[in-house]
């Protein structure tokens, strides 16, 4: 099978991804992420991040076994807070996996942008603790007062990786933002203008989403089950998925290992219902993708869903994909069953998932899977993973707001162009 | 206003980003002939803060008078809604709608929106974890709320009052946010992702947002005088737009300050930028820094004073006027230019500089051909 024609746009720059970092509750790093992907593990546990009295559950997709010192060296202490952690641990790992050292990096032109739905709501939560004991705001700790604001999380990996002559973008939006902040980075490398993007996306488990999905009913009882006819809701999560994105040329003459050529994405707003997902919407966001990326849609081998595990989303998301393929739609896979709704990074992990199925030639699972709701009539490949020649991928993401975000990932080198 | 020639759109080529309309709700008052006549006249805003706020770690503010948001915005889905996306929509009613409230400017599926902000709605946040941590259950929390609670919402509820179905993102820097924003729609633009965009930035003050600010101020500094509110423009490719260009936007450049050192970033931002644009130091008409209360403002200041012309920097009233507006602050300084390039002929085809230094790091400078007001 030839794609050639399909993929290779005359006078667009091609961006491929040479490296990934992952920090998430089923694996830290590229290899055990992997491990964990290719296992069906389950990232969900009891919570430890803040106390869950009253709220009748405490489970949620934590990371475990974090280990900020590893990765982090030249920040000042207290410069940011968990999810700023995840963010620039994330980097300094995709950097690490791309080959490129800090004499690499230096003075080069690049953008850096993670996405985010909440980022440190954590600290504001502890912020807003402290007040209340003291009964006063002035009982608020100042070093935590300084980094609640979203914008640091882009600024901070530039200080850590001692990279000046940047863009600095977070991308606060909520939860579609890890493929806005991939597709940014590839629009900025298409354009000419830089060579290097590092995005990706960031989110620590906090109290303020678990309130909020508590309050909305849209919290899981027990694990997740995405397209299940009994599915009960999501469980939170956290991680970071950083990936580096190079122009081809750039990539080729450093002879660096290419993971996979981003094809290209699609952004569509539902303008509709602020907080409801859209199949209309949806839909939208898919074709703009499949043009963007010049890939027809027999073409792509699996789709990694939004797949939240809500009521809603699930059969609104199958809806909207069956009105793009028909009857006869690709396996769509949720890796949400695994790693809980990680927010911000969520679908930055799932396209380093993708990546990483295209590179290891296997669809990961949808786990916990016991009975496919009639509703989502999809192969969800339920519970084990399955060996697949993976060449073209699209990665799913809806947002609150009405914000549609979808990424097409596909093989580089011979597997597609033959 | 003059009878002098605009620059003919002819001389720009084709894919140029320009502005063609832009709205401000501000210290000023609620639209652009308030923000612009408050400018012209380098007008303070600080006043005694509203007694709803409670106690504030200082008594004055610099918020956007008589703002009542079910008087503008009707009593339909407004009860609960947060003051960020109250502003913002009420700016976008200014750019997008005519003075009887009907579509002014063409939209399509193909319609951006950027929104640069700094935390979306602190206080929408901090109610929300106050009623989870003091009400009887952690979970008994205002539902209706919770949709403004989203750091995307003022630019999705945008969208859905204007029925803008392109790109809609929301970026985060704080002061630099504007300008990130403006450089967004750009790219986005570029890549044929939009046919025109809706970008600016926007802030809203509230007591919890000055806490935080007071907190986060190192000791001995005096919590800083906050504003607020939200610019939008109207930016589109010159090639296709529907308005005559009132500027064009040469170029954005962007660093972060990784050694605490403003001067230098700032300085190197800035100079980088007009040298992309092709606008020598010497030619800048006006120069418009952020005015950031802070070691970071001051620093930016000198390093512009030590790059242009003096006047150029006094053609703007500073900002500090506006008290700091944080993410609103670089869409403010952009109308702030166009307002006095409005009333000034000479201002035709001339350079403008607008900077921005944000306590995270960002720093970020966009250089603007004026095109003028007229044609």
């Amino acid at each position: 099978m030839t794609t050639t024609a399909s993929t290779d746009r005359a006078g667009q720059r091609r961006v491929v991804v040479t490296g990934f970092g992952v920090i998430s509750s089923i694996g830290t790093g590229v290899e055990e992420y992997t491990e964990g992907l290719k296992a069906g593990r389950s990232g969900a546990r009891p919570i430890t991040r803040f106390d869950t009295e009253g709220f009748g559950q405490n489970t949620a997709c934590e990371v475990p076994d974090f280990e900020p010192e590893r990765w982090i060296r030249n920040l000042p202490s207290g410069h940011v807070g968990r999810a700023g952690q995840f963010a620039v641990a994330a980097a300094r790992m995709a950097v690490e996996d791309a080959g490129l050292s800090e004499d690499d990096l230096a003075d080069r032109p690049a953008v850096i942008t993670v996405g985010t739905t909440d980022g440190e709501s954590h600290d504001i939560a502890v912020l807003l603790e402290q007040e209340l004991a003291a009964g006063d705001p002035e009982g608020m700790d100042p070093v935590l007062a300084r980094r609640i604001y979203a914008g640091r999380l882009s600024t901070a990996i530039a200080r850590e990786l001692r990279m000046p002559n940047v863009e600095a973008t977070t991308v606060t939006t909520a939860c579609a933002a890890g493929n806005y902040s991939i597709g940014y980075g590839l629009d900025a490398i298409r354009s000419g203008e830089v060579d290097l993007a590092l995005c990706g996306g960031a989110d620590a488990v906090c109290r303020k989403a678990f309130a909020l999905f508590k309050r909305f009913g849209a919290l899981s009882p027990d694990v997740v089950r995405p397209f299940d006819k009994d599915r009960g809701g999501i469980l939170t999560g956290e991680g970071a998925g950083i990936l580096v994105l190079e122009s081809l040329e750039s990539a080729l003459a450093r002879g660096a290992r290419i993971h996979a050529e981003v094809l290209g994405y699609g952004l569509s707003c539902d303008a509709a219902h602020p907080t409801a997902p859209n199949r209309d919407g949806i839909a939208r966001g898919i074709r703009l993708a499949l043009d963007d990326a010049g890939v027809k849609r027999q073409e792509v081998d699996f789709i990694s869903a939004h797949g939240t595990g809500t009521k809603a989303n699930d059969s609104t998301e199958t809806a909207a994909i069956l009105d793009v393929y028909g009857d006869a739609p690709p396996r769509t896979v949720a890796v949400k069953s695994m790693l809980g709704h990680s927010m911000g990074a969520a679908s930055a992990l799932g396209a380093i998932a993708c990546g990483l199925a295209i590179e290891h030639g296997f669809i990961p699972p949808t786990i916990n899977h016991r009975e496919t709701d009639p509703d989502c009539p999809l192969d969800v490949v339920p519970n084990e993973a399955v060996t697949a020649d993976v060449r073209i991928v699209q990665n799913n993401s809806s947002a609150f707001a009405g914000n549609n975000a979808v990424l097409i990932l596909g093989t580089y080198g011979e597997k597609v162009r033959a | 206003m003059s009878n002098a020639t605009a620059v003919p759109r002819a001389a720009l080529p084709p894919d140029t980003p320009v502005i063609t309309g832009w709205s401000a709700v501000s210290p000023y008052g609620i639209g652009r002939e308030a923000f612009a006549a408050g400018v012209r006249a380098g007008a303070k805003t600080a006043v005694m803060a509203d007694a709803a706020h409670g106690t504030l770690p200082s008594p004055e503010v610099c918020t956007v008078p008589g703002f009542d948001v079910q008087e503008l915005l009707g009593k339909r889905g407004t009860a609960k809604m947060d003051r960020l996306t109250a502003l913002t929509l009420v700016a976008s009613d200014g750019l997008l709608r005519d003075a009887d409230g009907e579509p002014a400017v063409t939209t399509d599926d193909l319609t951006g929106v950027v929104l640069g902000i700094t935390m979306g709605s602190l206080e929408n946040v901090t109610d929300f974890l106050r009623q989870s941590y003091t009400n009887e259950r952690p979970f008994y929390v205002d539902a209706g709320r919770i949709p403004f609670g989203s750091l995307n919402h003022a630019a999705g509820a945008t969208a859905i009052r204007h029925g803008l179905k392109g790109p809609n993102t929301t970026v985060a820097g704080g002061r630099a946010a504007g300008l990130l924003a403006l450089n967004y729609a750009r790219r986005l633009l570029g890549q044929g992702r939009a046919t025109r965009y809706v970008a600016g930035s926007a802030e809203e003050f509230s007591a919890a947002h000055a806490w935080y600010e007071a907190t986060a101020a190192r000791p001995g500094e005096p919590a800083p005088l906050l504003g607020e509110g939200c610019g939008l423009f109207l930016l589109e490719p010159a090639g296709t737009a529907e308005r005559p260009p009132l500027a064009a936007v040469l170029g954005i450049e962007t660093r972060v300050d990784i050694d605490d050192d403003p001067f230098a970033t700032a300085g190197a931002c800035a100079r980088r930028a007009l040298e992309r644009a092709g606008v020598g130091a010497d030619e800048v008409w006006a120069a418009v820094p952020c005015a950031a209360p802070s070691d970071a403002g001051r620093a930016e200041y000198e390093a512009l004073a030590a790059l242009v012309p003096a006047e150029a920097l006094r053609r703007v009233p500073s900002m500090e006027l506006l008290g700091d507006t944080s993410a609103a602050a670089a869409s403010f300084q952009i109308a702030a230019v166009l307002s006095v390039a409005a009333a000034d002929p000479d201002s035709r085809g001339r350079a403008a500089l607008v900077t921005a230094v944000d306590r995270d790091g960002a720093v970020a400078a966009a250089v603007l051909r004026l095109l003028g007001e007229d044609a």
